[in-house]
C-alpha cells in the first residue's frame, strides 16, 4: 500500500474531524479574546500597537506575532492532546491498528492533520491583527512580513507542542498531560528568578519562539529574559523545536511499534 | 404499566426531525418495536427513560405525566433500562457493578441489596465470573450483567434497546428466553431491527419508520395485512423486475425462485405465497412506494 | 450505604485522580530541595505549589471527570441523578486536593517555610489560619468552577483545560496589567506567589484590598458552581456532549 496515500488519508481525516468541532473555535476566540483583553491593558503593547508610526513596520509585525505565541499555542496544545485517547475511547484504534497502512504514515498523518486544523484559528486571529496593522500603517508589506514572522516564529513551537500532545497522551493520562504542560509553558518560556530552567542549559529551547524573534527579526518578546541573540541562534532554535517535535512523533511511532509486537 | 403517546415530536438540532407526530400505546407485557436504523426508536427508548424530553406532545407511563420532571422521577424508580450502547466500568467486577448500580437505583438496605445482586447473577448465569472484572467479559456477558442491572430494583417497566445486537446464535436465543421470561406483569419494551427477535418473544409490536408510527397491532394482525403480497417466482430468464422488493433468491437445477413482496405485474410462473414476519416488514416498509408506484402507473 | 457509594466513586474515578495533587506536591517538594542545592530560598516556590499547582491541577481534573461517565447513558436513567453523582465526584476530588494543600501548608508552617501574608503581630492564631487557608481555597474553588462551566458549555474537555491553561499562564505573563487595573482584581488569583505578597508586612490598606479578592474569588466560584450545577442537569446535552468530543 502506497505510504504517502495512506498518510494523506489519515492527515485529511484528522484534518476535517478537528476543524468540525465546535469546541475548537470558541475555545480559541475565548483566548484571543483573554489576549486582547490584556494586551488592551498593557502599557508597553499599547504604546507599540496603538503608535505604529514611530515603530518600524518589522518591530510592529513581529511584536504582535510574539503576542500570539504566548497564549494560543496553549489551546494548540491542549486541543491536540485527546486525538490519540480518543481513537482508544472511541474503538477506532483496534480498527486502525487492523489496516495494512504503516502505523507511522498514520500518526504523522494525525499530527499534520490534526494539527492544522487547530493552526487555522489561530492564523485567522494572526491575520486579523495584520489587517489592523495594514490599514494603520496603510503598508502591504506587512502582509508577507507576518507570513515570515508566524512560520519562523510561531509555526517551531507549534510543530513542538503538537508532537509532544500526540506523543505524550500515548502514555499519560490526558488531563495530566495538560496540566504538566501548562507548568511546562511557564517554566520553559519565562525566567524565574534564580530557578533554573531547562533553556538555561539549552538556550534553543524556547517554544514561544523569543530567541528567534530575536535571532532572526532582532525584535525583543517582552516578558523575556532574553537580550541576545545572533541570526545563527535563531536559526539554531527554529531547526530545534521543528526536530524534536518530529522526534517526539517518531518515538512515538516507534513505541507504538513495539508495543503490538509484545502483544 | 402502559403507556400513551399522543403525537409525539422530537426535533434535533438542524430540524432533524426524529419522531413525527408518534401515537402509540403500549399495554402490558412483552411488546416489540420494530423499524430501520434511524427510524426514531432509540430517541423514542431515550424519552420513555427520561433522558430526552420530546419537543412536543404527551406521554403518560402508568399515571405519570413525562412531561413533568415528577413524573420522569417517578418513572425511573420503577424503570429497567438497557441502552444500545451500554458502556461498563471496566475496572469493576460484575459484582461490584451491581452492587453500585443497586445504590443508585435506591437499594439503601446494604443486605437486602447484595442478596438482590446474587440473585440476579445467578438468573443470568453469571455467579461463577462475579469476581472477574468487567473488560474481560465477552459481549453476550456484558449483555447479560447489562440485564441483570436493568433487572435490579424489580422495575414494573423495562426498556432494552437492541439486546441482542452483535451475539451469536446461542446468547441470541438464551437472550430472547430471558426476556420472554422476565414479562409476566411487567411492560417490557423490546426494540429491535432483528425481525426474529420479535418474532419469537412479542405478541404485540408496532412498526416505525422516519419518526412514525406505521403499524401497531398483533403478529397474525401483520401477516394477515401482507397475505396476498408475497409470491413465489419461479424463471429461467432474467431476473424479474417491477413494483416489488426481492426478499429472497434461491436457486434451482435448472432455473431460480424468487420470493417477492409487492404486485408484480407479470404473474406468469408466480404463485402467491405464505407471508412470513420478515416479508410483511418489507411490505409494511415499502407498502406506500408500492402504492405510489401504482398511481403513477 | 454511603461509605459504600463513596467507595464505589473513588474507584470509578481511579487512582489518578487522587494522586495527582499528591504527585504534583511531591513533585514541588523535590524541585525545591534542588533549588535549596543551589542555595534558592524556596519557600516561594512550595507556595506557588499551594496557590498555583494544586487549583489548575484539580480544576482540569474537574473539567474532564464530571462531564463523562463510561455508563453516562445509564447513569441518566438512575432515580439518584446524576447531576449528583457528579457533584459527589467534584467535592472528593477538591477535599483530596485541599487535604494534600492542607497538609502541605502545615507541613511548611513548621518547617518555617510557609509563605503567607503577615498582617500584624498580633492576630490570633486562628485569623492567621484563616489567611493561609485563603492563599489556596479560593483560586481552588475558582479554578474547579471555571473549568466545569467551560467543560460543560463547550461540551469539551480539553476545551476547559485548554482555557484553564490559557488564563494560568495569562495571569502569570500580565500579572503587572492585573494588578494595576483594579476592574480585574475578581480574576487576580495568584496574588501572593506572583506579587509577591507573601512573607511581607502587609499596611492595612492592602490587607483589606487581599481578603475583597479572595471574597471575589470565592463568589464566582459560588456562581460557577451553581452554573456548572444548572448545567449538569441537562442530560441531553451531557449525552450530546459524550458523543460530540
Amino acid at each position: 500500500m502506497n505510504q504517502f496515500a495512506v498518510f494523506a488519508g489519515a492527515a485529511r481525516y484528522e484534518f476535517w474531524m478537528q476543524i468540525r468541532r465546535r469546541a475548537l473555535w470558541i475555545t480559541m476566540t475565548l483566548i484571543a479574546l483573554l489576549l486582547v483583553g490584556l494586551i488592551g491593558r498593557t502599557q508597553g503593547a499599547q504604546d507599540t500597537l496603538t503608535h505604529l508610526g514611530r515603530f518600524s513596520l518589522k518591530t510592529v509585525v513581529v511584536y504582535w506575532t510574539n503576542f500570539i505565541s504566548y497564549l494560543l499555542p496553549i489551546g494548540f496544545g491542549a486541543l491536540l492532546a485527546d486525538r490519540l485517547p480518543r481513537d482508544r475511547r472511541t474503538k477506532v484504534e483496534e480498527l486502525f491498528l487492523s489496516m495494512p497502512g504503516s502505523l507511522s504514515s498514520r500518526i504523522f498523518g494525525k499530527y499534520l492533520g490534526a494539527g492544522l486544523a487547530t493552526l487555522i484559528p489561530i492564523f485567522a486571529f494572526y491575520l486579523l491583527g495584520v489587517g489592523v496593522i495594514v490599514a494603520e500603517t496603510h503598508n502591504l508589506m506587512a502582509i508577507p512580513l507576518a507570513i515570515e514572522a508566524f512560520s519562523a516564529i510561531i509555526l517551531p513551537g507549534l510543530f513542538f507542542v503538537g508532537g509532544f500532545s500526540i506523543a505524550c497522551t500515548a502514555f499519560l493520562w490526558t488531563p495530566l498531560y495538560q496540566f504538566l504542560f501548562a507548568g511546562y509553558w511557564f517554566w520553559g518560556n519565562i525566567k524565574i528568578r534564580n530557578v533554573p530552567a531547562i533553556f538555561d542549559y539549552i538556550p534553543g529551547l524556547r517554544p514561544m519562539g523569543s530567541q528567534i524573534s530575536l535571532g532572526l527579526f532582532g525584535v525583543y518578546a517582552s516578558g523575556n529574559p532574553l537580550l541576545s541573540a545572533t541570526p545563527l541562534e535563531g536559526l539554531e532554535s527554529l531547526l530545534l523545536l521543528v526536530g524534536l517535535g518530529l522526534l517526539a512523533v517518531f518515538a512515538l511511532c516507534q513505541g507504538l511499534k513495539w508495543y503490538q509486537a509484545q502483544q | 404499566m402502559q403507556i400513551e403517546i399522543t403525537q409525539l415530536n422530537k426535533i434535533y438540532k438542524g430540524n432533524v426531525h426524529a419522531l413525527n407526530d408518534l401515537n402509540l400505546k403500549i399495554p402490558n407485557g412483552m411488546f416489540g418495536l420494530l423499524g430501520p436504523n434511524g427510524a426514531g426508536k432509540t430517541t423514542l427508548m431515550r424519552i420513555l427513560a427520561g433522558i430526552l424530553r420530546p419537543t412536543s406532545g404527551k406521554l403518560l407511563i402508568g399515571e405519570h405525566d413525562m412531561s413533568t420532571d415528577k413524573g420522569r422521577t417517578a418513572v425511573q424508580r420503577e424503570l429497567g433500562y438497557l441502552p444500545q450502547d451500554l458502556g461498563l466500568y471496566p475496572d469493576l467486577s460484575a459484582r461490584e457493578f451491581l452492587d453500585y448500580v443497586g445504590i443508585l437505583k435506591g437499594l439503601d438496605n446494604r443486605a437486602y441489596r447484595q442478596k438482590r445482586v446474587e440473585q440476579l447473577l445467578e438468573m443470568v448465569s453469571l455467579s461463577d465470573v462475579a469476581t472477574r472484572k468487567l473488560k474481560t467479559f465477552s459481549g453476550g456477558m456484558k449483555r447479560r450483567a447489562g440485564i441483570a442491572q436493568a433487572l435490579l430494583n424489580d422495575p414494573k417497566f423495562l426498556i432494552v434497546d437492541e439486546p441482542t445486537a452483535g451475539l451469536d446464535p446461542e446468547e441470541r436465543i438464551r437472550f430472547r428466553n430471558l426476556l420472554s421470561d422476565l414479562a409476566g406483569d411487567r411492560t417490557v419494551l423490546l426494540s429491535t431491527h432483528i425481525v426474529e427477535d420479535i418474532a419469537q418473544t412479542c405478541r404485540n409490536l408496532a412498526m416505525m419508520k422516519s419518526g412514525q408510527n406505521i403499524f401497531q397491532g398483533t403478529i397474525p394482525e401483520m401477516l394477515a395485512e401482507t397475505r396476498g403480497k408475497v409470491w413465489q417466482i419461479t424463471t429461467e430468464g432474467p431476473k424479474p423486475a417491477g413494483n416489488f422488493t426481492i426478499v429472497s433468491t434461491l436457486p434451482l437445477g435448472s432455473g431460480m425462485q424468487y420470493r417477492v413482496v409487492g404486485d408484480p405485474a407479470n404473474r406468469v410462473g408466480a404463485t402467491l405465497a405464505e407471508p412470513t414476519l420478515e416479508d410483511a416488514y418489507v411490505w409494511l416498509m415499502h407498502k406506500n412506494e408500492y402504492s405510489e408506484r401504482m398511481i403513477a402507473r | 450505604m454511603f461509605f459504600d457509594r463513596i467507595r464505589y466513586e473513588i474507584r470509578l474515578m481511579g487512582r489518578k485522580v487522587l494522586l495527582t495533587p499528591i504527585l504534583v506536591m511531591l513533585g514541588v517538594g523535590l524541585f525545591s530541595l534542588l533549588l535549596k542545592y543551589i542555595n534558592t530560598e524556596p519557600s516561594r516556590f512550595l507556595s506557588a505549589g499551594l496557590e498555583m499547582m494544586i487549583p489548575i491541577g484539580a480544576g482540569i481534573i474537574i473539567g474532564t471527570v464530571a462531564p463523562l461517565d463510561p455508563s453516562l447513558e445509564l447513569q441518566l436513567t438512575f432515580p439518584r441523578k446524576y447531576y449528583r453523582t457528579a457533584m459527589a465526584r467534584i467535592v472528593l476530588i477538591l477535599l483530596c486536593s485541599a487535604g494534600v494543600a492542607l497538609l502541605s501548608s502545615g507541613i511548611l508552617l513548621a518547617l518555617k517555610l510557609d509563605f503567607v501574608p503577615v498582617v500584624e503581630p498580633h492576630w490570633p492564631a486562628f485569623a492567621q489560619f484563616v489567611l493561609g487557608l485563603l492563599v489556596w481555597l479560593a483560586p481552588l474553588l475558582w479554578c474547579a468552577g471555571a473549568c466545569l462551566c467551560i467543560s460543560l458549555l463547550l461540551r469539551s474537555r480539553t476545551a476547559g483545560a485548554a482555557v484553564l491553561a490559557a488564563l494560568w499562564i495569562g495571569e502569570i505573563l500580565f500579572k503587572d496589567t492585573l494588578i494595576a487595573t483594579h476592574w480585574l482584581w475578581p480574576i487576580y488569583l495568584f496574588p501572593v506567589t506572583l506579587t509577591p505578597l507573601g512573607a511581607e508586612t502587609l499596611p492595612a490598606n492592602l490587607i483589606a484590598d487581599w481578603f475583597t479578592n479572595r471574597y471575589e474569588l470565592l463568589g464566582t466560584a459560588l456562581v460557577f458552581f451553581l452554573l456548572g450545577w444548572w448545567m449538569l442537569h441537562n442530560t441531553e446535552g451531557l449525552l450530546k456532549g459524550a458523543s460530540e468530543e
